[in-house]
């Protein structure tokens, strides 16, 4: 009796997190690094509705002997899922993931942007698609840097498409091209579209003349619902037709603003917006959060993804305004380059850094509802250059 | 697609300039599909015919008799109603004194209370 008392007792103190903890210290400094990014979600409001779940996934994949999650079932050398092994391992991060790798939750999280989303200021200035467009820049001269850096080019893609400043895209794209980045380039992602209101404004400024920023731009005209219900149906033609890969974001995205916009699908557009979106954003972020464990977020490739991520949101701010410049010019002085920073997606927050500056030029301009044109056309853009980068870059 | 093959500088180079053509490819030719519908769609509203201006006298700033009361200049579109109650809270605020309303036009500088308060509650994080 007390034999089997004392075997079971020592069981659990080996078994126990305390004892084993040690064993892989990496695992120890996860969780601390964990507790960071709970304080700036919860502390700092950094992005909370995401990070949050983020850093408590992070929390819990690495505790030890907890066995919530088994990276070797989604990367091995087949580049497929194990399904013996997840039947016989699988622990519930395990099952969770299986959303994200087979690429259901960020389409499902884009139903519900779609249903909030307003494309009206972009309908009323279509050439608001041109920032969109030029904001993008920042993929693609982040993709440079990583490979030069000495990633992979499946690897620089997936670290590029941080300056899409589109979380779902960037976790739908990761996932196929380097799953094994996720966890870090997840957390870079989200980290620095919190940090949008930071890193903008002084390059915004650098690279406008105070003239321009003061510019007060003419009301938008009033778009009609039939446009607005053409709209979303004309741009999954477009974007799907020219670009497959990127269906599954744009199609979902579409979808859902067509639930918004028709007027008959109130309740479809209230569940995808709010009960679905929110069910699907815990499960992305506690399973996101999950594959960050300390042999593939403690190392060097880190701190090199942190640092071109920078790079990416940086350059991709300088795209926007830098063709904001010219249409400045071109139009004779009527459009307001600092809309153009908006580009960068990061909806909404990025058009009221737009709007933020501009107010300090001149207090009485409001530049929002035009900044958020060019804001909705770089979700558009960031998921056409997603689905480029797909359809050019070999997948994992 | 295969890329071994090519050199770093070559996947660089190649990658970024097909991204950039297709993305700017998709976004301007959504730009062309959508200024187009702009035009088919557009509500445009039919111009109001403009109604003869009010030719009210201006009253010379150093004219001292009050007893000639100058006609009030009012832009077009603002009704009687409108007037009074801007009449009765600037008498309310004056306190009594007497006050002459020269003209009533729009601010059009200034933003609506709502649109301005709206805008304030979007910005507030900052």
């Amino acid at each position: 009796m007390l034999e089997i008392f004392t075997q079971a007792i020592v069981t659990l103190v080996e078994k126990s997190g305390f004892v084993t903890i040690f064993q892989d210290p990496r695992q120890l400094v996860m969780i601390l690094v964990s507790f960071v990014l709970m304080y700036l979600a919860i502390g700092r409001g950094f992005e909370p509705l995401l990070l949050l779940p983020i850093a408590f996934g992070m929390f819990l994949t690495n505790i030890p002997n907890a066995n919530l999650y088994h990276s070797a079932i989604f990367i091995n050398e087949t580049a497929h899922i194990d399904w013996e092994m997840l039947a016989n391992t699988g622990g519930l991060l395990d099952y969770l993931y299986l959303g994200v790798k087979l690429g259901i939750y960020p389409p499902l999280i884009f139903l519900g942007v779609g249903c909030m989303t307003d494309f009206g200021p972009l309908i009323a200035n279509p050439k608001s698609f041109l920032m969109g467009a030029a904001a993008q820049l920042g993929i693609f001269l982040a993709f440079i840097g990583a490979l030069i850096l000495g990633f992979t080019p499946s690897e620089a893609g997936s670290i590029g498409i941080i300056g899409g400043a589109d979380g779902p895209t960037a976790i739908f794209t990761t996932t196929q091209l380097a799953p094994h980045l996720l966890g870090s380039i997840a957390i870079a992602a989200y980290s620095y579209m919190a940090l949008v209101p930071i890193i903008q404004p002084p390059i915004m400024k650098l690279l406008t003349t105070k003239k321009a920023r003061a510019v007060r731009m003419e009301q938008l005209r009033p778009v009609s619902q039939t446009e607005k219900i053409v709209f979303p149906i004309m741009v999954t033609l477009v974007v799907s037709f020219l670009v497959p890969d990127t269906t599954p974001l744009i199609g979902m995205l579409m979808l859902g603003n067509l639930f918004k916009e028709s007027g008959v699908t109130e309740r479809l557009c209230k569940t995808a917006q709010n009960e679905l979106m929110n069910i699907v954003t815990i499960f992305l972020g506690v399973t996101v959060g999950a594959t960050a464990n300390g042999a593939n977020f403690l190392t060097p490739a880190t701190i090199k993804i942190v640092i071109m991520g920078l790079c990416a949101f940086a350059f991709g701010t300088a795209g926007g305004v830098l063709l904001g410049d010219l249409m400045y010019v071109v139009s004779g002085g009527k459009i307001n380059p600092l809309i153009g920073s908006a580009g960068v997606s990061a909806v909404p927050m990025a058009a009221r850094v737009s709007q933020k500056v501009g107010q300090k030029e001149n207090p009485t301009n409001f530049l929002l509802m035009h900044a958020m044109g060019p804001n909705v056309a770089g979700v558009i853009g960031s998921a056409v250059a997603a689905g480029v980068l797909l359809s050019i870059l070999p997948h994992a | 697609m295969d890329l071994s093959s090519f050199s770093t500088a070559t996947i660089s180079v190649a990658v970024t300039i097909t991204g950039l053509v297709v993305v700017f490819l998709a976004l301007i030719g959504l730009w062309a599909i959508v200024a187009l519908f702009g035009m088919f769609f557009s509500q445009k509203k039919p111009k109001a015919p403009q109604a003869p201006k009010q030719e009210a006298p201006k009253p010379a700033a150093s004219q001292p008799a009050p007893s000639i009361k100058p006609a009030m200049q009012v832009e077009d579109g603002i009704g009687d109603e409108v007037i009074a109650v801007i009449s009765a809270a600037i008498a309310a605020m004056s306190g009594g004194a007497p006050v002459a309303i020269r003209s009533v036009r729009r601010a059009r500088e200034a933003r609506p209370v709502w649109a301005q308060a709206g805008l304030m509650q979007n910005t507030q994080p900052f």
